[in-house]
C-alpha cells in the first residue's frame, strides 16, 4: 500500500478530478480489504520491497505489484480478489499517463516484464498450476464443475472495464488461441498441463478459486505492460539514438535493481508460503512441478531475450519515419487550411480536405503498421493515385500488417487480426476515402478471415491470408487486365483513331498491348490543365511506339469528329449503372455521344459497387482547391483567395456519367451494357461470396 | 450589285498603309476585344470616306469593299471587322436610296421598299416586276454627310450595346439562382456585374483554354460582391446538373443562330443540352455575322499548344497537341440570344442578319 501511495500521489497532478476521487475511493476500499483480509506476513514483504526500492515511482509501482501478487496466491478469499483488481486499475489507469516520463515508462515495462517472471516463477511454487498456463487450470477446474464463483464475481464487479469482464468471460475460449506463445511457451504449457491433470484430482475448491485469483493479476500485469509498451511507442518519436541508448542502459539498471529486490521479496514470501502447500503434494507431482517450473523459465528467459532486441528495433527504426512524416508535415503545413466560410455551401457533406490535418499528427504511437502509416501518407498527398493502384497498395500494406501481426494473450487470431484491420483501415480512410476497389478488395480480406477456424494456428493463418491476397491481386486485378485488353484489342481496327481520358492504368495496358500486338492505331489523350498523370501515359505510350496525340479538354469537341472509339477508365462502376469515373469523364462521354462515337469503359469486376449515385454531388472527393491556381503565374490573381470569402477553387475528383452515354462495359467476364452492373454483382456474390 | 459584279478596285496607297497599320495593331494585340476592333474598323472606314472627295455611291461602296475584303483576307478571325464593313456599306446604300428618293420623288414606293429592309419572300414576289429602280449610279454631292451620321449612329450603337444587354440582366437572372459561365469575357462580366446589383445569386466560372484572364475575371467578380465558385473544366458536367442557368459570351453569331465561341464551349453546352440547363448567349449585335459553318475548319484557328503543354515537357517533342481557339456551337444548342434590341431564338437570327446588312454584302 505504501508503495501504491508513493505512486499516485506523484502522478496526481495529471489526474481530474473524478479521477482523483474514484482513486481515493479505491484505495480507502483497498486498504480497507487488506486491513480485514490480509495477515502480517505480506505487511512484511510490502515493506521489504518498498524499502528496498529506489526511488522511482515506476519501481514503486512494479514492486507493488509483486507483493499484491505473493499475498493473493496465498489467501484464498475472493475479496483480495477484488481488491488486487482495483488496485491493479488503478495501476492501469496510471499507466494510461501519458506525462510520464519516457525513462520511467521504459523501466517500468523492462520491471514488470521481469517481476512478471519471477512472479510466474513464485506462484508456480505453492500450487502447481500457478504458471502461465492459469488459463488452462481454470478452464479445467471449470470443467470440472467445481463451482466458478469468479466469473460472477467479476462481472458485478463494477469499476472493471468492460474489456476485463469480457476477458474474463471469454477464458473457456481462450485456451485455444495460444497464438503469441512462442513454441518454447507451448511446450512449457503443455509439461504443466501434464502435471496440472495428474494434480486435478486432489484439488479443492480453494485451490481452484485461489489458481483464478493469481490468473488475475497476471492478466491485469499483462495488460499494463501491454499498455506500457503502448505509451513507451508514443514517446518514441522523440527519442534521438543517443536517447535510446541511454534508456537501454537505465533499463539495465533498473531491471538489476528490480532483479535484487524481487529476489528478496520472494526469499521472504517463499519461505512463508511454501510449508502449507507442500504436505499435500506428492513425489510425481512434485517433479512434473519442476519441469514445468524449468520450462517455463527457460521460455521466459527465450522471451525476454526476443523482446529486447525487438523493442530495440522498434525504436531504432521510428526516427527515419518520423523525419518522412516531418517533411510532409512541413509541405501541408505552408498552406494554411481553408476556412469554412469558403466552402461551396453544397458540397459541405463531402469528404473535405479539412482531414488533411489528420495527415499533420499521424498517431505514430499506435499499435499502426508502418506500412499502414506510410500508404496512409501516400493516399492523402495523392503519390498513390489511381483506383487499381490503390487497390494494390492496399493490399501490399494489408500483407505486411498481417505478416507482422503479432497477436495479443487471450485474444482468437480473427478477432485480433480484425480488430487490428479496422484500427488499420480507419486511419487510413480518414485520410482518403476509399475507392470501390479498395472497398471491395478489403471484403474480400475480411470474408477469408472471418472464415479462418478457430483453432487456426497463427502461421497457417497468416500465411492462408497472405495467399490469398496474392490470389486477389493475381486473379482481380492482373487477369482481369488482361482478360480486357483482348477484349478490347478486338475492338481495335487498324487505322482507328482512339480517344482516351485521363489517365487509367488499364487503358493505358490495353493500348500498350494491342499496339505490340500489331494493331496499328493512332491514340488521342485528353487531359486536363490540372492533371499531370494524362501526359505521363502519353509519355508512356508514345515510348511504346503509339502515335499519340494530346488536346485539352476544351479541344475535346475539336478532336472528337475524327475518332472512332472512345475509351474510357472508371473508378467504380456502380449499382444503377452509372459510372464513377474521374472529373471529366462525363464531360468526354456526353461529347462522344453527341457525335455519335461509341464511347467503351473498360473496368474490371473488382471496381464494381452495389452503391448508386445519381449525380456528382452524392459522392465525391474535394480535390486540392490549390491546384486549380495557376502555378506558372506567380502573381495569380487567386493566389490569396483564401482571404477573399466570395471566391472558392472547387477541385471535384470524379463525377458520375449515366449508362446512356456509355456503349458498352468491358469487364473480364464479357462486354456488357452499363446497366448488366447488378448482374455481376450478383454473379460475384454467388461466385466469390464477396 | 453583287460582289462579282464589282471590279477590284485599286485602293490609294495611303488607305492601305493605314489598313496594314489596322491590322498589324490587331495583330500585335494592340487592338483587343470585339468591341474595341469594330469601333476602330469604324473609325478607319469613316477616315477612308471622308478622304475620297467627291465619290459617287457606287466608287464609295467599292472603296469600302474593298476595305472589308482586305480585313477579311488579313484577319479571317475577326468576323467583326467584316461586319462593320457590311454596317457601312449597307449605310451608303441607305442613304444614298433616301436622296434619291428626296430628289426623284418617290414614283414607285414597293420597288424603292425592297431595297432596303431585307427581302421577305412575299416582298421579292410582289416586288419583282419593278425591278432594280435604284443604282448607285447616280453621283450625289451629299452622301457623304448622312453616310456620317448614319456611321455615328452604328458608333453609339456598338458603344451603348454592353450598357442595353447588361441592362437586361435582371430579366434572366433571379435570386439563389446558380449561373454557369465559362472563360472570361468583358460583356459577361459585366452582365454578371449588373445581376448583382439587383438580386443575389451565385457563379460557377468555368476555366476555359485561357486561365489567366478567368482568374482575373473570377477575382474582379468575387470583389463586386458575387460568391464565385471557380471550377476546373473537367467537373463542368459534374455540375451541371445543379446550375440553373449558363450565360455564355460569344466570338461572332453566325447565320443560321450558330455560334463561335472559346474552345470548350461546345462541350459546356452539350452538358447543357443534357441538362436541359437553358443557354443564354450574349451577343451584341456587331457580332452578327452572315457567314455560315458549313466547314469546322473553316472558322477554327488554333491557338498556342502552351496551355495545354508546356514545351519544357519533354513528351511534347513527340506528340501532336491540339489547341484549338474557337468552337463552333450549334444553333439547337442555344436557347436564347441577348442582343442590344432585347432577346431572340436562334432561328430569328437570320431576320436580325437581314436588317443589319444588306443580303448583297454578305459576300464581300
Amino acid at each position: 500500500m505504501v508503495s501504491t501511495e508513493i505512486h499516485t500521489e506523484s502522478t496526481d497532478l495529471v489526474y481530474t478530478s473524478s479521477k482523483k476521487r474514484r482513486i481515493r475511493r479505491k484505495r480507502l476500499q483497498a486498504a480497507k480489504n487488506l486491513i480485514k483480509n490480509t495477515g502480517n506476513t505480506n505487511k512484511i514483504s510490502i515493506e521489504a520491497g518498498s524499502d528496498l526500492l529506489p526511488n522511482t515511482d515506476v519501481n514503486g509501482l512494479v514492486a507493488n505489484t509483486k507483493p499484491i501478487i505473493i499475498d493473493l496466491s496465498k489467501s484464498n478469499s475472493l475479496k483480495t480478489q477484488v481488491v488486487t483488481s482495483k488496485q491493479f486499475i488503478n495501476l492501469e489507469m496510471s499507466s494510461h499517463d501519458e506525462k510520464k516520463s519516457r525513462d520511467e515508462v521504459l523501466a517500468a515495462r523492462e520491471a514488470k516484464k521481469l517481476a512478471k517472471l519471477k512472479g510466474k516463477n513464485k506462484a508456480g511454487a505453492p500450487i502447481e498450476v500457478k504458471k502461465d498456463l492459469h488459463t488452462e487450470s481454470i478452464v479445467e477446474a471449470e470443467k470440472k464443475n467445481c463451482k466458478s464463483d469468479l466469473e460472477p464475481k467479476v462481472s458485478k464487479e463494477p469499476s472493471k472495464s468492460k474489456d476485463e469482464v469480457d476477458r474474463a468471460l471469454a477464458k473457456p475460449i481462450e485456451i485455444e488461441s495460444v497464438g503469441d506463445k512462442t513454441k518454447e511457451e507451448i511446450k512449457a504449457d503443455r509439461a504443466a498441463k501434464k502435471a496440472a491433470k495428474q494434480a486435478k484430482k486432489k484439488k479443492d475448491e480453494d485451490n481452484v478459486v485461489g489458481s483464478a485469483v493469481i490468473n488475475k493479476p497476471f492478466s491485469d500485469v499483462n495488460k499494463v505492460s501491454d499498455k506500457n509498451k503502448a505509451s513507451d511507442i508514443n514517446k518514441a518519436p522523440d527519442m534521438t539514438v543517443k536517447d535510446v541508448v541511454d534508456t537501454l542502459k537505465d533499463i539495465a539498471a533498473v531491471a538489476r535493481e528490480v532483479q535484487d529486490v524481487t529476489a528478496k521479496v520472494q526469499a521472504i514470501s517463499m519461505g512463508q508460503k511454501k510449508t502449507p502447500t507442500e504436505e499435500s503434494k506428492s513425489k510425481a507431482e512434485l517433479r512434473a512441478e519442476r519441469r514445468a517450473k524449468q520450462e517455463a523459465q527457460r521460455a521466459a528467459k527465450q522471451a525476454s531475450v526476443q523482446q529486447v532486441p525487438k523493442i530495440e528495433k522498434s525504436e531504432s527504426s521510428e526516427p527515419p519515419k518520423e523525419v518522412k512524416l516531418l517533411k510532409a508535415k512541413s509541405v501541408e503545413i505552408a498552406k494554411p487550411k481553408s476556412p469554412s466560410v469558403n466552402r461551396v455551401n453544397w458540397f459541405e457533406h463531402l469528404h473535405v480536405e479539412h482531414d488533411k490535418d489528420y495527415l499533420t499528427n499521424i498517431p505514430i504511437n499506435s499499435n499502426l503498421h508502418p506500412a499502414i502509416v506510410k500508404l496512409g501518407v501516400q493516399l492523402a498527398t495523392r503519390v498513390v493515385s489511381g483506383s487499381n493502384a490503390r487497390c494494390i497498395a492496399l493490399l501490399d500494406a494489408l500483407k505486411k500488417m498481417i505478416r507482422d501481426y503479432s497477436l495479443p494473450a487471450r485474444t482468437e487470431f480473427s478477432r485480433g487480426l480484425e480488430a487490428a484491420l479496422t484500427a488499420s483501415l480507419q486511419h487510413l480512410w480518414r485520410l482518403r476515402q476509399p475507392c470501390a476497389a479498395q472497398e471491395n478488395a478489403v471484403k474480400f480480406l475480411r470474408r477469408h478471415i472471418s472464415q479462418l477456424p478457430n483453432n487456426v494456428d497463427e502461421f497457417d493463418a497468416k500465411k492462408t491470408l497472405q495467399e490469398e491476397i496474392d490470389r486477389y491481386i493475381r486473379e482481380q486485378i492482373e487477369m482481369a487486365g488482361e482478360a480486357i485488353s483482348l477484349a478490347v484489342r478486338n475492338k481495335i481496327s487498324n487505322g482507328d483513331n482512339i480517344l482516351t481520358y485521363g489517365s487509367s492504368s488499364l487503358v493505358e495496358r490495353i493500348l500498350r498491348e494491342a499496339w505490340e500486338a500489331g494493331v496499328r492505331f493512332r491514340a488521342v489523350i485528353v487531359g486536363t490543365r490540372t492533371r499531370h498523370a494524362p501526359r505521363h501515359m502519353m509519355r508512356r505510350l508514345a515510348a511504346c511506339g503509339v502515335p499519340c496525340a494530346y488536346a485539352d479538354l476544351t479541344a475535346l469537341t475539336y478532336v472528337m469528329h475524327t475518332i472512332d472509339k472512345v475509351i474510357l477508365g472508371a473508378s467504380a462502376l456502380l449499382g444503377n449503372g452509372c459510372v464513377l469515373g474521374a472529373a471529366g469523364t462525363a464531360q468526354t462521354a456526353l461529347v462522344s455521344r453527341a457525335h455519335n462515337v461509341p464511347a467503351l469503359v473498360a473496368c474490371e469486376t473488382h471496381k464494381f459497387s452495389a452503391r448508386v449515385h445519381t449525380d456528382a454531388f452524392v459522392y465525391n472527393e474535394i480535390g486540392d482547391p490549390d491546384e486549380l491556381i495557376d502555378k506558372n503565374d506567380s502573381n495569380s490573381p487567386l493566389k490569396d483567395w483564401r482571404s477573399n470569402p466570395n471566391l472558392t477553387p472547387l477541385n471535384l475528383t470524379y463525377d458520375v456519367t449515366p449508362p446512356s452515354l456509355i456503349t458498352a462495359v468491358v469487364t473480364e467476364l464479357a462486354i456488357l451494357p452499363c446497366t448488366s452492373a447488378p448482374v455481376v454483382l450478383r454473379f460475384k456474390l454467388s461466385e466469390y461470396g464477396v | 450589285m453583287a460582289p462579282s459584279e464589282s471590279p477590284p478596285r485599286e485602293l490609294d496607297s495611303k488607305h492601305e498603309d493605314k489598313i496594314v497599320k489596322f491590322v498589324s495593331d490587331i495583330r500585335n494585340g494592340k487592338i483587343e476585344g470585339s468591341n474595341n476592333i469594330a469601333l476602330t474598323t469604324l473609325s478607319l472606314l469613316e477616315q477612308i470616306i471622308t478622304e475620297c472627295e467627291n465619290a459617287t455611291a457606287l466608287e464609295l461602296s467599292g472603296v469600302v469593299r474593298e476595305v472589308g475584303r482586305r480585313l477579311c483576307r488579313a484577319l479571317p478571325q475577326e468576323l467583326v471587322a467584316a461586319n462593320m464593313a457590311r454596317r457601312v456599306l449597307r449605310a451608303i446604300r441607305d442613304e444614298h436610296r433616301l436622296l434619291c428618293e428626296q430628289s426623284g420623288g418617290a414614283t414607285s414606293g414597293t420597288g424603292t421598299g425592297t431595297e432596303g429592309s431585307g427581302d421577305s419572300l412575299q416582298r421579292l414576289v410582289l416586288a419583282a416586276h419593278g425591278g432594280r429602280r435604284t443604282t448607285l449610279g447616280a453621283a450625289l454631292p451629299h452622301l457623304r454627310e448622312p453616310l456620317r451620321d448614319h456611321i455615328a449612329e452604328v458608333r453609339a450603337e456598338i458603344e451603348s450595346c454592353t450598357a442595353s444587354i447588361s441592362s437586361q440582366a435582371r430579366a434572366h437572372v433571379h435570386a439563389a439562382e446558380l449561373i454557369l459561365t465559362h472563360g472570361a469575357s468583358s460583356l459577361t462580366e459585366r452582365f454578371l456585374k449588373a445581376a448583382r446589383r439587383h438580386t443575389h445569386y451565385r457563379l460557377l466560372l468555368g476555366e476555359g483554354p485561357r486561365v489567366q484572364e478567368s482568374h482575373a475575371m473570377a477575382a474582379r467578380l468575387s470583389a463586386a460582391g458575387v460568391p464565385v465558385t471557380l471550377i476546373n473544366d473537367a467537373s463542368i458536367a459534374a455540375v451541371m446538373s445543379r446550375v440553373n442557368k449558363v450565360v455564355i459570351g460569344v466570338r461572332a453569331v453566325l447565320a443560321g443562330g450558330a455560334l463561335l465561341a472559346r474552345a470548350g464551349t461546345h462541350g459546356l453546352t452539350i452538358a447543357a443540352k443534357h441538362y436541359s440547363v437553358p443557354v443564354i448567349a450574349l451577343c451584341p449585335l456587331y457580332k452578327l455575322s452572315p457567314l455560315h459553318a458549313c466547314d469546322r475548319y473553316a472558322l477554327s484557328a488554333l491557338d498556342c499548344p502552351r496551355p495545354s503543354m508546356l514545351y519544357e515537357c519533354g513528351e511534347s517533342s513527340r506528340v501532336h497537341v491540339e489547341c484549338p481557339r474557337y468552337d463552333v456551337v450549334p444553333p439547337d444548342h442555344v436557347t436564347l440570344f441577348l442582343t442590344n434590341l432585347g432577346g431572340s431564338s436562334p432561328s430569328y437570327i437570320y431576320r436580325l442578319l437581314s436588317e443589319l446588312y444588306d443580303p448583297k454584302d454578305h459576300q464581300l
